[in-house]
């Protein structure tokens, strides 16, 4: 059990499937040899089979006793292949074919995008950005026979040591979200690190620092002063992935209501939702309902002009409001003090 | 009970033991992974004295004239039991056939050759890709695949060479008997790594290990130097079928053998 947990907050009412986080990141991080597949961050959009390919009904994480049940290793057809474009040709080596990728794009990441969900009348569908959920029960580091995968007693971020990893890939496996990679070129599993560099010099992570919808909030679960206390402790509007997988996400969203139905304007969104309940308790848990109503409390709160500081706080004006990180105790535990 | 019936009850139960201790020594050993300190019938390996003058480099042809001469073993192989859950690690009978030759340099390096049968080439290898449009080399770079696994061996010593009172722990050492490995790997090469008991194993980067590996028409050879071996150090063997999603303790293995 770590000391602190850094946690994210993500409100999907605000996504707006632009996809800079995944830039950010990709850019960042995984612009290297072997990693053409690997989204550490991804957005992908429900409903749809997610990336890689139906990760969420796969499997992976604990049963209610408490053993692992790891799904199987989900082959690169699951990704889709990183496509590659002849540009180099097109423009300049004097072939007169279109531009092509050099695969059929048969799967990728947000491969659903647009496709939606219901009739044409009461469409529905929202964006899922995800990243490593830096779980209180890490399922993958349970798994790793090598103890190659920790998780940083100072602030709970889940880390591979790329030193020991010799790439045998029971985290995946092991991973509900599947949210580590493989890297045939290293011959190592590689993920997320929460932007821990950048966080020990006190700036946000990549993927929260450009999120133009302003939709990331990230600080300590225990520090009562952050945001992602407030949201996820005091208030409880905001729930983990998948929680039936026992994992202990740390990446909280706020669920996503849309308004209700055509022809039921009256209607309250949980009364009449055009966003399938099953849809939404197969990804956030049985008490997703219960947030939406509360959400749907404070909205109505501060339409009749009343102060709401859940809203408030998910408007998220500035960094201020949506970040509170502490790179102190990043550097006084790393230091062993 | 009287006399006659304790006499017959104590002839069947030797029989029993001697029964099965014979049957343990000539069959594989499928438990083997409890094999720690306690040292079992010695397996010989005897290795071909190479001509004075001859350098590692030569032996290190797949050709050369040694390895011809060299006597060939069979190695006897067993699988690791089921460690993890999930249905693919089961044993499904399978042993590859597998000999070993060794060579012994004047100067008391000895080196391993090991031949197995594998009817499937799995390496991690970056493979080129045939190009749908374009130049080729731009594909060069997209990994073969994310889920599968590549064919590999080893080959262990206790740290400590030499005749050995009890053997290491077959689980990669133990604790106070660290071993070292020579692994090769089809697509990565070869390392060389030690451990001092299962998930310690640690590679050791600054420690270049050459060796050779062909593929063949039955399987793979694999040339390995593991350094000085005195007379009568223990050394065991690992044989992964990437094929069979073989890698880290899922794989076959020999028991302890002995360098004389």
């Amino acid at each position: 059990m770590s000391k602190h947990q850094y946690a994210m907050v993500m409100d999907l009412n605000k996504c707006l499937g632009c996809h800079t986080c995944t830039l950010a990141c990709k850019k960042q991080w995984t612009d290297g040899d072997g990693m053409a597949y690997m989204y550490w961050n991804n957005v992908e959009t429900r409903p749809g089979q997610g990336y890689p390919r139906n990760f969420d009904r796969m499997g992976g994480g604990f049963d209610v006793r408490g053993n692992l049940r790891p799904s199987k290793l989900p082959p690169l057809e699951d990704y889709g292949e990183a496509l590659e474009y002849d540009y180099g040709q097109r423009l300049f080596g004097g072939s007169k074919k279109p531009v092509m990728p050099h695969v059929l794009a048969d799967y990728g990441p947000n491969f659903d995008e647009d496709m939606g969900g219901d009739d044409t009348r009461n469409p529905y569908h929202f964006y899922l950005p995800r990243i490593c959920n830096h779980c209180t029960h890490p399922a993958c580091l349970e798994a790793c026979p090598r103890k190659a995968i920790y998780k940083r007693a100072e602030d709970g971020i889940v880390l591979v040591d790329q030193e020991r990893c010799r790439g045998y890939r029971h985290c995946i496996r092991a991973c509900p979200y599947k949210k580590l990679y493989f890297n045939v070129v290293e011959s190592m599993s590689q993920k997320c690190i929460f932007c821990y560099p950048r966080l020990e010099k006190g700036r946000p992570n990549a993927c929260a620092a450009q999120c133009p919808g302003r939709l990331r909030f990230v600080g300590i679960l225990d520090d009562q002063e952050s945001p992602v206390h407030k949201l996820v402790v005091q208030h409880k509007v905001a729930l983990g992935l998948l929680p039936q997988r026992g994992t202990g996400p740390n990446v909280y969203y706020v669920p996503p209501f849309l308004p209700p139905k055509a022809g039921h304007p009256r209607a309250t969104v949980s009364q009449d939702p055009r966003l399938p309940v099953k849809v939404l308790e197969r990804l956030f848990g049985p008490r997703v309902m219960d947030v939406v109503r509360s959400l749907e409390g404070e909205l109505r709160r501060a339409q009749r002009g009343s102060r709401s500081e859940v809203l408030d706080l998910l408007i998220g004006r500035n960094d201020s409001v949506r970040y509170a990180l502490r790179p102190d105790i990043m550097k006084r535990s790393a230091s062993g003090k | 009970m009287n006399k006659e019936s304790l006499i017959l009850v104590g002839a069947v139960t030797v029989a029993l033991g001697a029964l099965i201790a014979v049957a343990i020594a000539r069959k594989p050993h499928r438990s083997g992974l409890s094999t720690g300190a306690t040292k079992q019938t010695v397996l010989k390996l005897t290795p071909l004295a190479a001509p004075k003058g001859t350098s590692q480099k030569a032996v290190l042809s797949l050709g050369h004239a040694l390895w011809s001469k060299a006597p060939q073993i069979p190695l006897r192989l067993s699988r690791t039991p089921p460690l993890y859950a999930g249905g693919h690690n089961r044993d499904d009978g399978h042993r590859p056939s597998a000999t070993v030759r060794l060579v012994k340099l004047t100067g008391g390096e000895v080196m391993v050759r090991l031949s197995w049968t594998d009817p499937t080439e799995d390496t991690s290898k970056r493979t080129k890709r045939i190009a749908d449009v374009g130049s080729p080399k731009i594909y060069s770079r997209h990994p073969r695949s994310v889920s599968g696994f590549a064919d590999a061996v080893a080959v262990m010593l206790p740290r400590k060479r030499g005749p050995h009172d009890s053997y290491p722990s077959l689980m990669m050492g133990h604790k106070g008997a660290p071993v070292d490995l020579y692994f090769w790997r089809a697509g990565l090469g070869f390392q060389k790594l030690s451990a001092a008991g299962r998930g310690t194993t640690t590679l050791r980067r600054r420690e270049k290990l050459g060796g050779v590996a062909r593929r063949t028409s039955q399987g793979w050879v694999v040339v390995l130097p593991v350094g000085k071996v005195p007379a009568r150090t223990p050394v065991s063997f690992a044989i992964w079928d990437g094929k069979r999603r073989h890698r880290d303790g899922l794989k076959y293995f020999t028991v302890w053998y002995e360098i004389w």
